[in-house]
């Protein structure tokens, strides 16, 4: 099961590595007006998304060759592009390169690349999170367009976002996979109230999404009427691939180690500890790192990045928090005031911040079980599970209704 | 008999249990390096250690038995005495103090064979049995689990067929502790293979040196063969010796597994000699001014603690009421302990546990961890137990939904 | 050195994955297992004249083939997921590394192409417990002679050549001890893991030459030590592949309740944790392959993969046996080999405590 190291075809790199220098020579400072006019000289450059079509902010490379761009700029300085538009860059921008209409990739590709337009991710719903293709938002024909009704959660940036990138169910008699299709959201248009969702933490980085029959025109339908699986398949790849992903957030063992360091810790027993929650998350990287660099080791499933991340996070936070003693008990600076962040991240606030929102890292982007049902099906080949889903239309499965949702948050 | 208090029962058993074992020296004075240094988990004899224990084993339960302690709590009529529970406890607590041989051959039959001849045995079976049961005289075994019938017992293969005023048994079991030294045997066969998996089942006690009866040791990766397979070649069991009725063996067997997974879990006992031999070798180790291994023993002393606590809820539940799926939680619980234990003597020894330097205490714990995996699947496998805690403690759905038409609770 | 390219890494693998399938299926791991000294003299030559793999990384001038550990690494996987018995960590991970980190021309000369044509087989009678001291004298003329006991000395009965750490009127060195010499007396001890020989090596006053530069043992030691746990963290990489694809393959066939049992959850999860703990080992242990042996972040790559390939492995081999349910703990199933082999390897040279404090003691040096 040891897999070939991965390799790169393509133009060399050395032809890109120039352009990227000329771009850094020719453009705006990306210092000025929030990057914007930088990032929309390197889309026009077509290094926006190599793998993109010329045109569209790429020059129809290998997707592989973004990392010597990405490496090169960071080396300049200039703040990684996914940052503040992360899923307009990471998860949808992808998906209108693969199954949006021309139209559509000329309108949206390059404010969203600029981060001009936030975008959001309407997927999950109360009752459809790890079952996401079991969703309940419907959208019915109105003339020409539809009217799109029901709710989102644990939508990031819904808040600042210009559009969103819906999956609805337009058939409720087919089984469920069959009956989903994709839509770009107007997120201003009438119907649409976003409310914030509160964390653990004290934040709210996500929200919930009430649709009331928002009218979306058919143009903005991503892919084929009943189409919409394949696109939150692609979709849930690119986000379990970008976790465990080298960001510009500090690793969790790396600054556990050096804190460490820093404050001379004698006492054996928490060095023990210490020095095995760096041991480990150093393993969760470089696993990370065989696929996206080709590291010594080949490539291996995003799910086995995801699961190693998120869980070495959660281990090493809690042991930095452990590290603070009693100290560890206060919420400092500003408690549990009600924030929400426009950069989502887990390395924020101190350690009892840090370790309350990585809780959440082993749930979103796919749970840990959910992960490990992956892995099982599709690296280890083991036989599947008994499923009681499938072959029924979705109108037939059973479903809650949404009490204890209503419950919890008192309504 | 008549009832006596238990002053009087207690004093009486003292006086008994002087003349037949003696006092037993305290069990912290046993010093570092004297005496057996075995750890072992699994009994592991050879032929002529294991007779003799044997021997000593049965000539103690005759004593006892005819002094009147062999069966304290057991009905008169079958040859107990008809006292409360607590005096059976009692002895057991004071018995502990004494020089009494291992009976652990014995543990299978007295504590789930028994049970079973007197819940679901006929009149002729309790009376052969019980009382012989009781002083040692039989030897029992379990005939259960089969290579296809593991954690899915009741998909069991063994069949028996009517024949006269009997029937006839063929098929093959596994993992039978002390099979090769037992004289009757607890074995579980399908009646009738057209019913749905549970209910074809018959239970039935045999004769272990009746004709067909085959017993082979059964290797283990500890070194040792303290399991063996059995094959039954056509071998005739009279009706009188049918455990339950027809087809309803599988409540039979449910009887006997409830008192397994309560002798598993003598845990009190086991673990806390366990645990101080560990805290002997941490100290031998010259380690434990080391804090790093001061947490870890610590940390594996305080869930053994917490297990023993535990167990002690779930036996005084048991002695009022049934033994039940609360066990499950105790047998989990031992086994994470186990593998907590094996752990830290790894820790403690390092290089010593891997190859014999002739240092006593050391090598001895190699026994022990190997036998660590084996106790994590037999009498119910972890995952097995999790399940069980799962649906019959937390009350969880089963893995089948129910149907649209189905009620659901 | 030579560098290899990935298609030649392939071959190599190719290769020594046949040699041991063919050389060393089960029944031959047991067989061996069985013996005093637990390795076949015939298969050893062919591993020499055939594979050329006891001089994989001794440089050509010596009658290697002059490659390094990204080569090694390869044999050393292979080896641990067939778990072929034979001296070839002690005489290639142990000292080999020796023979090469000092300066002793003489010496190199002397044994390294031995060991390459498979004639000599050669281990380090390292310090497993402190009370293994060992000391050395001088004698008249230039020579030395040896004092004191190793009580964990792989391969020790059957190597004809010791290279044995011990102080000396110098320093700390390591002494070069022929197998036979006088004073010398061996006994192989009963091991937790069959395939892996032990012996007790007593030291009374044996002649012993030091390797050059005399009194520099401690750094000698130091890189063979390190290289040790890399070696040790590949074949614990190549151990627990074994076990996760056996667990699988088991799961896939074997019925329980009307289907086979890699269909619940429970058993799938569990083979799941055993691939990130399979996948996660590798990565440690290639980037410790990696940096070996000269990268100024070696040190900390090879305590880093020993201690988290060592728990791995005896993770992945404990859950396989669970996955078997009761065949997986008899003598005649082959994952108790494992599970013996992954907990005594997780105790040979540092258990991972340890190489948790080295790190954190390299760590705080560094800084």
């Amino acid at each position: 099961m040891s897999a070939a190291p991965t390799t790169m075809t393509g133009p060399a790199p050395s032809a890109l590595a120039a352009r990227v220098e000329r771009l850094l020579a020719e453009a705006p400072s990306p210092g000025v007006d929030g990057g914007i006019p930088f990032r929309a000289a390197q889309f026009e450059a077509g290094l926006a998304w190599v793998s993109f079509p010329v045109g569209h902010g790429g020059l129809g490379l290998p997707p592989g060759h973004q990392l010597v761009v990405d490496r090169l700029l960071r080396d300049a300085g200039v703040e990684p592009a996914n940052l503040r538009n992360p899923i307009g860059y990471g998860n949808v921008a992808p998906v209108l390169a693969a199954y949006g209409t021309d139209e559509q990739r000329r309108r949206y590709l390059r404010a969203c690349f600029t981060t001009e337009d936030i975008w959001c991710q309407l997927m999950s719903e109360p009752g459809a999170g790890s079952d996401v293709a079991g969703i309940a938002t419907t959208a019915r024909r109105d003339g020409t367009g539809w009217l799109l009704r029901g709710q989102k959660v644990w939508t990031s940036l819904a808040h600042v976002a210009r559009w969103g990138l819906a999956v609805v169910r337009t058939d409720q008699e087919k089984p469920k996979h069959a009956g989903l299709t994709c839509f770009v959201v107007d997120m201003h248009a009438p119907g649409v109230e976003v409310r914030p969702l509160r964390m653990l933490n004290g934040k709210a980085d996500f929200n919930e999404v009430f649709l009331d029959d928002v009218p979306v025109a058919d143009d903005n339908r991503v892919g084929e009427v009943g189409g919409g699986w394949q696109v939150v398949r692609s979709n849930l790849d690119g986000e379990r691939a970008a976790f465990g992903a080298e960001g510009d957030e500090p690793d969790p063992g790396e600054d556990l180690l050096a804190w460490w360091a820093r404050a001379c810790v004698d006492d054996p027993v928490l060095t023990d500890r210490v020095m095995a929650a760096v041991i480990r998350s150093r393993a969760a990287r470089l696993t990370a790192e065989r696929t996206q660099r080709g590291a010594a080791g080949g490539a291996v499933h995003p799910a086995i990045v995801k699961l190693l991340s998120s869980e070495a996070k959660q281990h090493t936070l809690e042991v930095a928090l452990d590290a603070q003693g009693v100290a560890g008990t206060l919420y400092a600076p500003d408690g549990y005031a009600l924030e929400q962040p426009v950069r989502v991240g887990i390395m924020q606030g101190d350690p009892a911040a840090r370790y309350l929102r990585v809780q959440a890292l082993t749930i979103e982007g796919g749970t840990s079980a959910v992960l490990r049902n992956v892995l099982a099906d599709a690296v280890l080949g083991l036989p599947r599970e008994p499923r009681f889903d499938t072959g029924i239309g979705w109108r037939e499965i059973p479903r809650n209704a949404g009490e204890y949702e209503r419950k919890v948050r008192g309504r | 008999m008549s009832e006596q208090t238990m002053a009087e029962f207690l004093d009486q058993a003292t006086r008994f249990l002087d003349t037949a074992a003696g006092r037993a020296p305290a069990a912290t004075s046993r010093p570092w390096g004297e005496g057996p240094d075995g750890t072992e988990l699994l009994a592991e004899w050879s032929s002529e250690e294991e007779a003799r224990l044997v021997t000593e084993a049965r000539r103690f339960k005759a004593l006892e038995y005819d002094a009147g302690f062999g069966w304290i709590d057991g009905p008169a009529v079958y040859g107990g005495r008809g006292l409360p529970r607590s005096y059976h406890d009692a002895y057991a607590r004071l018995r502990e103090q004494f020089a009494v041989p291992d009976l652990a051959v014995m543990r299978l039959g007295l504590s789930m064979t028994a049970p079973t001849i007197l819940a679901h045995g006929t009149e002729q079976v309790k009376r052969a049995y019980l009382p012989r049961l009781h002083r040692g005289d039989v030897i029992a075994c379990q005939l259960f689990s089969e290579p296809d019938a593991g954690s899915d017992l009741a998909s069991l293969r063994a069949s028996a067929v009517p024949d006269g005023d009997g029937w006839v048994l063929r098929g093959q079991k596994v993992w039978t502790t002390n099979a090769h030294l037992s004289d009757i045997g607890e074995v579980l066969c399908r009646t009738d293979p057209r019913a749905p998996k549970h209910r074809g089942i018959t239970a039935f006690l045999i004769d272990m040196h009746a004709p067909g009866v085959e017993v082979r040791p059964l290797r283990q990766m500890t070194g040792g063969a303290s399991f063996n397979e059995v094959f039954l070649t056509d071998v005739w069991v009279p009706d009188d010796h049918r455990l339950g009725e027809v087809n309803e063996g599988w409540q039979v067997a449910i009887t006997t597994l409830m008192n397994e997974r309560s002798t598993t879990t003598d845990i009190g006992g086991s673990l806390d000699v366990i645990l101080d031999r560990l805290v002997m070798l941490a100290r031998w180790s010259g380690r434990l001014a080391d804090p790093a291994v001061r947490d870890l023993v610590s940390d594996t002393a305080m869930h053994i603690l917490a297990a023993r606590a535990g167990s002690q809820r779930a036996h005084e539940a048991a002695v009022t009421g049934q033994p039940g799926p609360e066990q499950s939680v105790g047998k989990l619980l031992w086994t994470q302990n186990l593998q907590r234990v094996s752990r830290v003597a790894s820790e403690l020894l390092g290089p010593r546990l891997v190859a014999d330097t002739g240092e006593w205490g050391t090598y001895a714990w190699a026994k022990f961890v190997l036998a660590v995996p084996g106790i994590r699947i037999s009498a119910g496998t972890d995952e097995i137990m999790r399940n069980i805690l799962a649906e019959r403690v937390l009350g969880l759905p089963r893995e089948k939904p129910s149907t649209r038409n189905e009620e659901r609770t | 050195m030579h560098e290899a390219g990935p298609a030649e890494h392939e071959l190599l693998r190719q290769s020594v994955r046949d040699f041991a399938t063919n050389t060393s299926p089960e029944a031959e791991v047991r067989r061996l297992m069985a013996t005093p000294h637990g390795f076949d003299r015939e298969v050893w030559s062919v591993m020499a004249s055939q594979l050329g793999l006891q001089g994989m990384a001794i440089p050509e001038r010596y009658g290697g083939a002059g490659f390094g550990w990204t080569e090694l690494a390869i044999v050393f996987e292979e080896f641990g997921r067939a778990l072929l018995c034979a001296p070839y960590f002690a005489t290639v991970a142990l000292a080999v590394p020796a023979l090469l980190a000092s300066d002793d021309e003489d010496r190199k000369q002397r044994h390294l192409p031995a060991i390459a044509s498979g004639e000599l087989v050669a281990t380090v009678a390292w310090r497993a417990n402190a009370a293994d001291e060992v000391t050395a004298r001088g004698t008249s003329g230039d020579g030395y002679e040896l004092h004191g006991r190793r009580s964990h000395v792989i391969d020790g009965c059957i190597a004809g050549l010791l290279l044995v750490p011990a102080l000396g009127p110098e320093g700390p060195g390591i002494f070069a001890v022929e197998g036979g010499a006088p004073g010398l007396s061996h006994e192989t001890r009963p091991t937790l893991d069959e395939t892996r020989k032990q012996a007790e090596i007593v030291f009374d006053g044996c002649p012993a030459r030091p390797l050059e530069p005399a009194g520099d043992g401690a750094a000698m030691l130091a890189r063979v030590e390190r290289l040790a746990a890399v070696a040790l963290a590949c074949e614990q990489v190549g151990g627990a592949q074994h076990c996760l694809d056996d667990a699988v393959d088991y799961a896939r066939d074997r019925m329980q309740f009307g289907r086979p049992i890699g269909s619940f959850q429970a058993v799938r999860h569990r083979c799941a944790d055993m691939l990130l703990d399979v996948e996660s080992a590798r990565s440690m242990a290639a980037r410790a392959v990696e940096l070996a042996p000269d990268d100024p972040q070696f040190g900390t790559a090879a305590h880093m993969a020993k201690a988290y390939c060592s728990e791995a492995f005896v993770r992945v081999a404990a859950a396989n046996i669970q996955v078997h349910g009761g065949i997986g703990i008899t003598w005649d199933h082959s994952a108790h080999l494992y599970l013996k082999r992954a907990k005594s390897s997780q105790l040979l040279f540092g258990n991972p405590q340890q190489h948790r404090a080295a790190l954190a003691a390299l760590v705080r040096s560094a800084a």
